[in-house]
Formats: C-alpha cells, structure tokens, sequence
C-alpha cells in the first residue's frame, strides 16, 4: 500500500533546516509558526532557547522535513577567531571550512567554553540548510557580520529571513545587507505569517537544495487539504450549533392557576445562560479543529465574542438591516406556508407559501430584536407547561452565524507562535460582509431547519445543507483574506 | 475491527469488489452502522493508524461509495458474519411477504369461486372486488403512504412502517435481532435518520406480499379454471341496465382489449348472466343453471385472469424496481448522514500531519529579583568620576564618537571594541583601560540583547581595573523593556559596582 507521502518521501538524506541567528530576533517564532507547535517557548526575553530542538514534519507517519530550533549565537566572534586561527595554522584554504569547522565543534572542551554556538552549529554541520533569521525592526549593525561569516564558514545551503518583530524600519537595510551573504532572502513575519505566506517561505526552503522540492511539495499539498478539512469540520461545528440553538427552549411545569408570567424572568436567564454555554461548547470545538484548543483559558479576553447573545450591540454588529430581515422573515414564513400547503396537498394552491411569506416578512420588519416568546402548553394528560423560546427573529441565526464566523476567522489567521490574547477588533465587523447569494443561501437554509422542527432526518439534511453553505463561505472569507496579504 | 488494518488482509474485500461499483443496499447501511460501533471502540490513535493505511486506497471513491469501500476494507469476519445475518434476514422477510401473499391470494381465490350462490353462480362482483379492486386500492395506499407521504413528510413519524418493523424484529432470531436494528430499530444512535429508509422498506414488503397475492391467484383462477365448471353471474338492485355494466368492464378491460378480444366481455355476455332472485324459472339456491349453454356462465373467466394481470399485479411488478430505486438512495442518505461518517470520511480524506517538537525543551531559568541598578548617566558621572577624565568604550558601533560626546560631554576617553573590532583588539581595550583612572562608560545599542561575548567583556574589564572602579553599562536607545532585559542579564556578573543608564535614542542619532 503506497501512500502519497510515502512517494514524496525524500530518497536521500531528510531535508533539514537550522534556524539559526542572533538571540531573541525570532527564531522560536518562526518554528512555532511553520511547525503549527504552540508549545515551543517563546520568551521577550533573550537566551530562552538552550538546546537545539527538532520538529520533524510528517504526514501519515512519513518524515518530510525537519526543523530545528537553536539557541541564539553568543560568542560570535571569538568562534570566528578561532576559526581562522585554525585556518591559518593548517594553510587552509576555503574549501576547507566547512570541515575546520566540524573539527572546531569536536574539539574537546568547546562545548563548555561555546555551548550555544556549538548547539546551533552542530546540525548544520551535520548537512541542515541554514534558515538565518533577523530582526527587521532594529537596524543592521556590525555585531551581525561574525556570525554570518561563519554561517558561510559551513558551506551549507543557506537563506536568511527578515522578520520584522516591532516594525519595518529597517527591512531595506537589512536587506541589502543580506543579500552579500545569502542568495535568497525573504521578508515574513514569524508571529502574523499566514498560511500563504508561510507557504512562500517553505518553497524558499525547497530551493536550498536539489532533492528538497518534492518533500516539501508535498508537505505543502497536506497542509493545503489539512486547511480545507479543518474549513469543512469548523463548518460543521457552526451549522450544528446553530441548528441546536435554532429550537432550543426551556420548560418548566406549572399549576394550573398559575401565572405563567411569574416564570419568565427565571426562563429567560435559564434560557440565556445555556444558550451561551452550548456557544462556548461551539466555540471551544472549532478552538480544537484549528489547533488552539488552549485558547480557552482566555475565553474572558473574546470581549466582544463574549456578549450576550441578546444584547443590542450584538444585533447592531452582527444583525441584518431591516429590510434584510424582511427578507429572511418572508423566506422563513414562506418555508412554514410550504409545511401547510404539503399538509393540505397542494389543495391551498401555495396559498400557504404565499401568506406565509407576507406574514413572515411583517414579523420580520416588526419583530427585528424581538426576544423568545413565553408560551403556555397544555399537557395531553393534564398539567400545563410553561415555555420559553425558541427564538423566532428571522435575524437570531444570523447573529449567531456573524459570532461564530468572527471567531473562526480569528483562528484561521492565527498562528501557534502568537501567545496574546485574540484581539477581537483587529477584525472589525465592516470586514464581515455577507454578499446577497449568500444571504439568500443562508436564509433558505435556516428557514429549512426551523421547518424541520423535530423531524430528525429532516434536520439531519437541513444542517447539512446549512454546513455546505457555510463551507463555501467560510472558503470566500479565505480567499478574501489571501487576496488581502 | 481489528486496530491496524495493515496488519491482515482486509477481509471481504474480495468478496465486496464485485458489488463495488453497484447500487448502494442495505448491507452497506448495515455494514457501515457495525462497523462505526466497532470504530467507537478503537483508541483515537488506532482509529488514526486504520484510516490513514487505507486512505490511499480509497482516494478513487467518493461520498457514500467510499465509506461502502472502507467497510468492506475494514471489516472482520466477524463483522462481515453479522452483515451477511442481517441481510439475510431482510431477504428471508421479503420471501416471507411474497409467500405469504402468495397464500392469502391461493386462499381468497379459492374461497371466492368456491362460495355458489343462487344456481351454482359465483359472483363475479366479489371477484373484482376482492381479486382486483382491493388490490389495486391497496398499492395507490401503499404508494402514497411508503413514498409520496414519506418523501415530503416532515415529522418522524412511520405509524405503518414501524410496527410493520417492529413486528419482523420480534420474528426474527435473538442473534440476528440486535443487529438488525441498525435498519429496522429505533435504538441506535442513528434510528431518527431511518425513518425514510424504513418507510421505502415497508413499501416493498407489501408490494411483494401484493405480487405474491397476485400470482397465488392469477395460480387458484387457472386451477380453478381447468378443473371445474365455473358459472360466473352478477346481479343488482339497482336499476341498472347491462349496457352500462358492459361499458364499465369494457373500459376496464381496454388495456388487453386488442390483444386478447375473448377477454373483453361482450354484452350478450353480460345480460346473459345477469340473474334476478325472483324472476320466472330462475333456480333457487342449489339447483343447476338450465337453458342457455353452461360454457357462456364461463365467459367471465379471461376477463377476470386479465383484471388481476393487469390491475392487481402489473402495477406492483413496474413499481418495484422503482422502490428498489428509492431504498438504494435513502441507503445512500443513511449512509452520508450516518453519525460518526461524516467524521470517518474527513479522517479519511485528510492527511495526518505532525509537526510537533520531539523530545523536551530546555528554557533558560530566568532571575526573577536580581537586576543591576539604573542610574541618571549626569549624576553617576558627577559622583564616579573623582576628578578623573572618563572613559568611555564604544562596543559594537553603537554610537558614534561625537554623538556620545554631545551626550555625556567632550574631553571622554574613547575606545572601540567588539562588532567589527576582533577579540584581540577588545583585550587590547581592557588592557589600555586598566592602566588609566576615571569612571568606565561601555556604550551599548539598547535595543539588542545583551550577548555572553559583552558579558565576558565586562567580566575581563571588571578583573584588569579593579574591584572599585566605577563602571556602567550606557544602553544607547531600546525601549523599557529591553532596559529591564539588560539589568536582568548584567546582574548574572554579581558586579556590585555595575550600573545601568540610557540614552536617548533620538539624541543619539543625530550624530552618528
């Protein structure tokens, strides 16, 4: 049985990168980023990483590639020093670096007096591409030179990556001065790097030697359908809250003579409160698919995320205007007229669709932010139920929908080397935009799950049908995002 | 299902292959419920290590037919026993209904020529009635309620396929019964899903009991026909007259009409055995017809095999493929909306990818209190000097001689060392230093951390000029907290006369 991985499984050595540079200019960022690893230690302060450290990347079992993240160099210079000492001593000639500098790392006692350098040389000498990483944001300056000398002293493949931590001051800078020591040099930032980008980078990756670019086209062809199937499973998790959340309701029995009045404050906060906890149940799911399953413990941070479900501000964000909330309730009205008129057989001559469509769009105009009804039931063997909900605005799906879209949103970009909180502005609700197909796909779709009512396979087929639409939109809202980078 | 399904031979898949490319049945719905349950069993990372080895195999299928492949890919012999039980029993339930029907159609037949009325007639009324009417009526029931009903039916409920159901369960074996509720059961984590499918089922049970129902009489009217003297009669109250009986039963048997005219009843036919219970010379109940010959009360028969042909069992033949044709596609959203299958397929369709870091991480323990102090550089200097010219060391071309003059004042001593400066010429510096008085000045770009090379600078510098010789590192630009990054650093030299100051950035530049 021959996997496709199996195929682009490198033939020769695995290809493996070093990424190396001065201390705290990003190094452990970028291997968080490319390696998807929110566990890497990531520290504003300099000297965090000590050892070197591997993440190979595999798909089904199979090794691609590695990444190594190093520690940062320390005593540049003296290590050059030595280096030419050596060079001089043996009448070496520059063919002869790379192995003075693999003699210079078995030399006993290096290890003590150089342990960062001869952590961050060894894999390279040991036939790793050079990955060099620097700081765009701080000006290029001649403490630099010793350490990409020896990075030249190595002989091996090398690009350096300019990642600009604080701002882009100096990238030009930068660049000009990398491009006298290594012949790829590329602009990305570690923290931010989508995947597009990411993706740029590995191909840079690919091109440091002959034999790469088959294991990491492959690893790119994964990571491509990795996104498309975490694309379908987030979508799937959203159209299976909101078809929960459509009919939810919460009951209480009361006496006959009661008041159902009396109940509603207690319904309501019971109503509301589960409401959000299912949410954060969706939430936390969709946190899984994309990786960030720790990002629960900031749950409090996802300000606006976290506002009731109810509140106007939300509807104001994440509502319909009125007249598209005309709309959706004449689409909705419309479904339920269709229910009546399969009921009667056809003899109502659609007449329920019809009626239906008027009503539902009135309701709409006028029931904009309207709240769940309280409802009495009576019970077929006595007794009376008091219930509240389920929320009948034609706008409360699409609330829910415009929450949990931000919030995947927010995950897609997200990269394993960010340890801030989700900063919920930084994506405006302007940027949310729902196009008229698919308002009118969503609206179909939620009228058909409010039809569905108790139907199990009915609902089954509706939320599907729901999860493909949101699929396609959460696809635009990618491409979008691309387009933008 | 065994953990990796790599280890053996993937069982059934010989046998499965054929059927690969047909319609979906009911044995994949079986096979894919089994299979799921037993999936539920497997650790996640079993479950990983089965669905990634049989991935590549089924990256030619799609949907509902890849999920039939990866049963039959994955699945025990065990499992495939249970499968086979189960269909087996849905196949022993149709032949039970088509021999059933069969029975009931010999049985109703029989009796209905066998019930003699007034002269030995049998009434050919009854006949159509019970042989073709109610059969006819039944099917259009049947049809509406099992798939025009149940395809836009919106609630869950099955009121005749569900006891229909419920009873076959009941009937069957104990071992098979458990299994056989992933189609006919409501126990299963699935059952809501199975409404539909169940209808389709029910509607092809009673199809077939209707077919046998047919063919056992269409059987009993043959036997009847050759072996006895059938004398069929009809007889109203009403006032009817025998040109309208003769247009309806000539309407009736318009379909057959051309191809076979001896079984469309003529209207000498139909008057000839219309019979009155009062009219002269009719004869009572158990005597014999006399008169008219015995073969024209016969005449009935044709017509009467031709009405069951075609309106008892014709419609039920051209409508069972049909069904056959819904319950393959409701298998086949059973299949696609299978908890669990959806999942199955993702897994099936996405690679594994890890990337993760092997082994532990080492991290740097950090000081938490120890920080070298910040001192404002104007005073420091006013108190460190002690009459003496400073000395002030540029490392690494953080700022240029004249800038760091305009800051701290002119008449400094000034070294360079580190950055471009080799290492011999830094303990050039250290020794140059030692000799001379003064407060010592190491100006450093503050926005870059501080390295272990500057740090044995200043341990070297610290050794050559004394243990009381003020000395302070000048952080030239950086922000606060790079500041606190470098008093954190610095303190690891346990210098008690190091300070810390800062500069400016902004009035650094301007010249360097």
């Amino acid at each position: 049985m021959t996997r496709p991985s199996d195929e682009a499984a490198p033939s020769g050595p695995l290809p493996r990168f070093a990424v190396v540079g001065h201390p705290n200019k990003g190094k452990s960022s970028l291997v968080a980023t490319l390696a998807r690893d929110a566990s890497v230690a990531i520290a504003p302060h300099p000297g965090t990483t000590l050892v070197a450290r591997e993440y190979p990347f595999r798909i089904d079992g199979v090794p691609l590639y590695v990444l190594i993240d190093t520690p940062g160099f320390q005593r540049a210079r003296a290590v050059l020093a030595a280096l030419e000492s050596r060079a001089r001593e043996t009448n070496a000639s520059a063919a002869d670096r790379p192995r003075l500098v693999a003699e210079f790392l078995a030399m006993p006692g290096q290890r003590e007096r150089f342990p960062d350098e001869c952590e961050l040389l060894g894999p390279i000498v040991a036939g790793a591409g050079i990955v060099y990483v620097v700081d765009g944001s701080v000006a290029y300056g001649p403490q630099y030179e010793a350490e990409m000398e020896i990075l030249r002293w190595t002989g091996r493949p090398s690009l350096a990556v300019i990642n600009p931590i604080s701002s882009r001051d100096h990238v030009t800078e930068w660049e000009a001065a990398l491009g006298q020591f290594f012949r790829i040099v590329r602009v990305v930032d570690a923290v931010n790097a989508d995947l597009q980008a990411q993706s740029r980078l590995l191909k840079a990756f690919a091109e440091l030697e002959a034999g790469w670019r088959a294991p990491i086209e492959a690893a790119l062809a994964a990571l491509e359908r990795a996104r498309v199937g975490r694309r379908i499973q987030t979508a799937r998790a959203i159209a299976e809250w909101i078809a929960q959340a459509l009919v939810y309701d919460v009951e209480r029995r009361i006496a006959p003579d009661e008041s159902a009045e009396l109940h509603r404050e207690a319904l309501a906060a019971e109503y509301h409160a589960s409401l959000a906890r299912s949410e954060r149940a969706a939430r936390e799911r969709v946190q899984a698919i994309h990786g960030h399953a720790a990002l629960e413990a900031r749950a409090d941070e996802l300000a606006l995320l976290e506002a009731d479900l109810f509140a106007e501000g939300t509807w104001l964000v994440f509502g319909l205007t009125r007249r598209q909330l005309v709309s959706a309730g004449a689409a909705g009205g419309a479904a339920t007229g269709g229910v009546i008129d399969l009921a009667v057989g056809g003899a109502s001559l659609l007449l329920g669709v019809a009626t239906g469509a008027v009503v539902g769009g009135v309701l709409g105009f006028l029931g904009a932010q309207r709240l769940p009804e309280l409802t009495l039931v009576d019970r077929p063997l006595g007794g009376r139920l008091v219930r509240y909900g389920p929320a009948r605005s034609p706008g409360f799906p699409f609330v829910l929908l415009g929450r949990a879209r931000l919030h995947a949103r927010l995950l897609s970009r997200r990269t394993h080397a960010r340890r801030d909180p989700v900063e919920v502005e930084a994506v405006p609700a302007a940027a949310l935009p729902l196009d008229a197909v698919f308002r009118k796909r969503l609206e179909r779709d939620f009228a058909r799950l409010r039809a569905a009512d108790d139907a199990a396979l009915a609902r089954a087929e509706a939320t599907q049908a729901l999860a493909d639409t949101l699929q396609a939109l959460l696809a635009a809202d990618d491409s979008e995002s691309a387009e933008a980078t | 299902m065994g953990a990796g399904a790599s280890d053996r031979p993937p069982t059934g898949a010989s046998a499965a292959a054929g059927r690969m490319r047909g319609r979906l049945a009911l044995a994949d719905v079986v096979g894919l419920a089994l299979a799921l349950e037993a999936r539920q069993a497997l650790l996640e990372s079993e479950r990983r290590t089965q669905d990634r080895a049989l991935a590549p195999v089924l990256a030619d299928e799609q949907g509902a037919r890849r999920l039939r492949r990866w049963v039959a890919l994955s699945a025990t012999p065990a499992l495939a026993l249970r499968v086979r039980r189960v269909v087996h029993a849905v196949a022993w339930t149709r032949a039970v209904f088509s021999l059933g029907g069969m029975l009931l159609g010999w049985s109703a037949t029989s009796a209905l020529l066998s019930i003699r009325g007034p002269g030995g007639r049998i009434s050919i009324a009854a006949c159509l009635g019970v042989l073709v009417a109610l059969p006819f009526l039944s099917w259009l029931a049947t049809l509406f309620g099992g798939l025009l009903r149940g395809r836009r039916a919106a609630s869950d409920r099955a009121p005749l396929a569900r006891p229909l159901h419920r009873l076959i369960l009941r009937l069957l074996p104990a071992s098979v019964r458990s299994d056989a509720e992933a189609i006919f059961g409501r126990a299963r984590a699935h059952a809501a899903l199975l409404v539909r499918l169940q209808r389709a089922l029910a509607t092809q049970f009673l199809l077939l009991g209707g077919v046998g129902f047919g063919i056992g009489a269409l059987a009993a009217t043959g036997i009847f026909v050759v072996f006895t003297d059938l004398a069929f009669g009809w007889s109203t109250t009403l006032d009817v007259a025998p040109e309208r009986v003769h247009r309806l039963v000539g309407a009736l048997a318009r379909p057959w009409a051309e191809l076979w005219p001896a079984a469309s009843p003529s209207l000498e036919l139909v008057e000839a055995t219309r019979h009155f219970r009062v009219a002269p010379g009719s004869p009572g109940p158990g005597d014999a017809l006399s008169g008219s010959s015995p073969l024209l009360y016969g005449g009935w028969w044709p017509f009467l095999v031709m009405a069951i042909a075609c309106y008892a069992l014709l419609p039920r033949l051209l409508t069972l493929p049909i069904v056959a044709l819904v319950v393959g596609r409701e298998c086949e959203r059973v299949l696609r909306l299978m908890p669990g299958a959806l999942a199955l397929l993702e897994s099936l369709a996405s690679p594994w990818i890890e990337s993760g870091g092997e082994g532990g991480q080492e991290r740097a323990s950090r000081a938490l209190d120890a920080m070298v102090p910040e001192v404002a550089l104007a005073g420091w200097m006013s108190r460190a000097a002690g009459g003496e010219v400073p000395v002030a060391i540029v490392w690494a071309e953080a700022i240029s001689p004249a800038a760091i003059e305009a800051e701290i004042g002119a008449g400094l001593r000034i070294h360079a060392a580190g950055g471009r400066a080799s290492v011999e010429a830094d303990a050039a510096v250290v020794r140059a230093v030692a000799g001379s008085g003064g407060a010592l000045l190491v100006c450093v770009r503050g926005d870059e951390p501080p390295l272990l090379e500057l740090l044995d600078f200043l341990a070297a510098l610290r050794a050559a000029a004394g243990a009381e010789r003020a000395l302070a590192v000048v952080l030239v630009g950086g922000a606060v907290r790079d500041l606190e990054t470098w008093q954190r650093k610095l303190a690891s030299l346990a210098d008690s006369r190091l300070a810390v100051a800062r500069i400016e950035r902004a009035n650094a530049r301007g010249a360097a």
